[in-house]
């Protein structure tokens, strides 16, 4: 298997998707926090 | 009746293994090279014993290999179970004369928490073991969280592959070819490793104050331990130790890299889209979501942590960590030990489901949640509707699929027997004495290979429990099936006619 500048930017928009999908899921995670401090 | 198995089977299973055990020797090249730079000559007297070993298994496997070397099915099975056994039992070799153990038994269940990813350690004074033998225990998660048949399989090809490549408990080929699959799972490693160890690399001297030295050996194993889901640390504080959020943030990418199916990272790299139209996605996304409010409200009405960013940090990441397997920590045992109620049900859910089938996490794995959820909305649904009404019983994961009963009975059978697993462990810490909930906690975090602890795992612990929790930590990470073909091909082989 060949590691082509295809691969290279496949690799690197993965990872950038990794990340993304970590920013969400921690934004997710302040609003509930925010929200049952405030709550509870 | 039982087919006695006869020599040549023998022998085909004994070869196979006999690589297996070779490729994992050349792997402590890599230690021993680390145990010559740093000077620690009492580690590489032991990492070359162990190399020798490995190669005399490799070389006698070569004496005795048969002219057919084709496996069956339950050849490979068995290859793997015995593998998942005899690796850890040669990898604790350099762990039992780092002197750091009790007792054999002790460095057996490190060795064996490290190929299956779990990070639960009986380990003494883990804060003055040597480098080399630190590196040595991260390169064991390393392995077994690519898993130790198919990193053998890369380097040997060998005809009945493909059963060695399942017993792993792989369930999807990315590519039609068994090899062309363990290489796309190597070239992701390698490109997480280039990047994670880099960065790493640059938050230890930037941000830590740390020497390039100690950068190097810091990000190589935490990013072995991260991207594997393993939760192995070089010292006894976990990831507290930092007190960086930088580089927990950079662990968090990681530990979601490697609780990510090999198949998703392919569709990722490849562009392909329809990636959140995927029952697994969509599941580990709703169950991480559902753990994580239960877990943050648990929290928050304790009053553990009376600040949002605070109880974000540490929440967030416990649950992360406990839904991708990893077990990493940044609180104490103890804290995590005064997590009571919704909290407890949040990290004990989270643990209990795992990351996806086909990363390297352990647990019930999503695909089997989400299946699992199906079958019963499909059933209801068939059961409410007019007797003649048709049902369309089927879901999409790389395509739509039928969910027959068949695989609803198997991914139900699976799922029971994590169930099971988890609730044994706990009866067994409960006669021993320790409070129900930690009892659980401990259980649940060994078979699901997670490696998050309240304490109970020590080397205090009773002989029985240390045996037990290695039993949990070998049949959550095989997901049964190999193991008790094992059982069975013993049996054929000694009642067998």
């Amino acid at each position: 298997m060949a590691f082509s500048r295809k691969d290279v930017d496949g690799a690197l928009k993965g990872i950038a998707i990794e990340v993304l999908v970590l920013v969400g899921l921690v934004v997710v995670a302040v609003i509930v926090s925010a929200l049952a401090l405030w709550l509870l | 009746m039982l087919l006695k198995p006869n020599k040549a089977d023998l022998r085909r299973i004994v070869y196979a293994l006999g690589r297996v055990v070779f490729v994992v020797g050349a792997a402590g090249l890599l230690p021993l090279t680390w145990a010559l730079a740093r000077q620690e000559w009492q580690s590489a007297t032991s990492f070359v014993l162990m190399i020798g070993i490995a190669l005399l298994a490799g070389a006698i496997s070569t004496l005795i290999a048969p002219k057919d070397r084709t496996l069956a099915w339950s050849h490979g099975m068995a290859v793997v179970a015995l593998a998942w056994i005899v690796v850890p039992a040669l990898g604790a070799l350099p762990l039992y004369f780092s002197g750091h153990y009790g007792s054999p038994l002790d460095a057996f269940f490190d060795a064996m928490s490290g190929v299956s990813t779990t990070g639960l350690s009986v380990i003494q004074d883990l804060d003055h073991l040597s480098d080399s033998v630190n590196v040595w225990r991260h390169a064991l998660q390393f392995l077994g969280g690519q898993g130790i048949v198919l990193a053998a399989l890369t380097f040997f090809a060998a005809s009945g592959i493909l059963s060695l490549y399942f017993a792993e408990g792989r369930d999807d080929r990315i590519f039609p070819s068994v090899k062309s699959t363990a290489r796309f799972i190597w070239l992701v490693s390698g490109v997480h490793a280039l990047a994670g160890i880099s960065v790493y690399m640059f938050e230890g001297v930037a941000t830590l104050g740390y020497g390039w030295y100690r950068s190097l050996f810091h990000g190589v194993n935490i990013f072995m331990a991260a991207f594997d889901t393993g939760g192995f640390t070089p010292q006894s504080t976990s990831l507290a130790y930092y007190h960086s959020i930088t580089y927990e943030a950079t662990t968090a990418v990681l530990m979601i890299a490697g609780a990510v199916s090999f198949s998703l990272h392919y569709m990722w790299w490849r562009r392909e889209k329809g990636s959140l139209k995927n029952l697994e996605v969509r599941t580990i996304l709703t169950t991480f979501v559902i753990t994580l409010v239960a877990g943050t409200i648990g929290l928050a009405a304790q009053g553990l942590y009376t600040d949002t960013a605070s109880l974000t940090r540490r929440g967030f990441f416990q649950i992360l960590s406990a839904h991708t397997g990893t077990g990493f920590a940044t609180v104490s045992n103890s804290d995590l030990a005064s997590w009571k109620g919704l909290a407890f049900v949040g990290m004990g859910m989270a643990m209990a489901l795992g990351g996806m089938a086909s990363s390297t996490s352990g647990g019930v794995k999503s695909l089997r949640v989400g299946l699992t959820v199906r079958a019963i909305i499909d059933s209801v649904r068939g059961a409410l509707l007019p007797e003649n009404a048709i049902v369309s019983k089927t879901y999409i994961q790389n395509g739509r699929h039928r969910l027959t009963a068949q695989l609803a009975q198997s991914v139900m059978t699976i799922s029971l027997l994590y169930v099971g697993l988890y609730l044994v462990g706990t009866a067994v810490g409960v006669a021993y004495g320790y409070p129900i909930q930690d009892a659980m906690f401990e259980s649940v975090s060994a078979s699901a290979a997670v490696g998050l602890s309240v304490g109970i795992t020590s080397p205090a612990m009773p002989v029985l429990m240390k045996v037990l929790m290695i039993g949990q930590m070998w049949l959550g990470r095989l997901e049964f099936i190999a193991a008790f073909s094992l059982v069975g091909f013993v049996a054929s082989w000694v009642v067998g006619e």
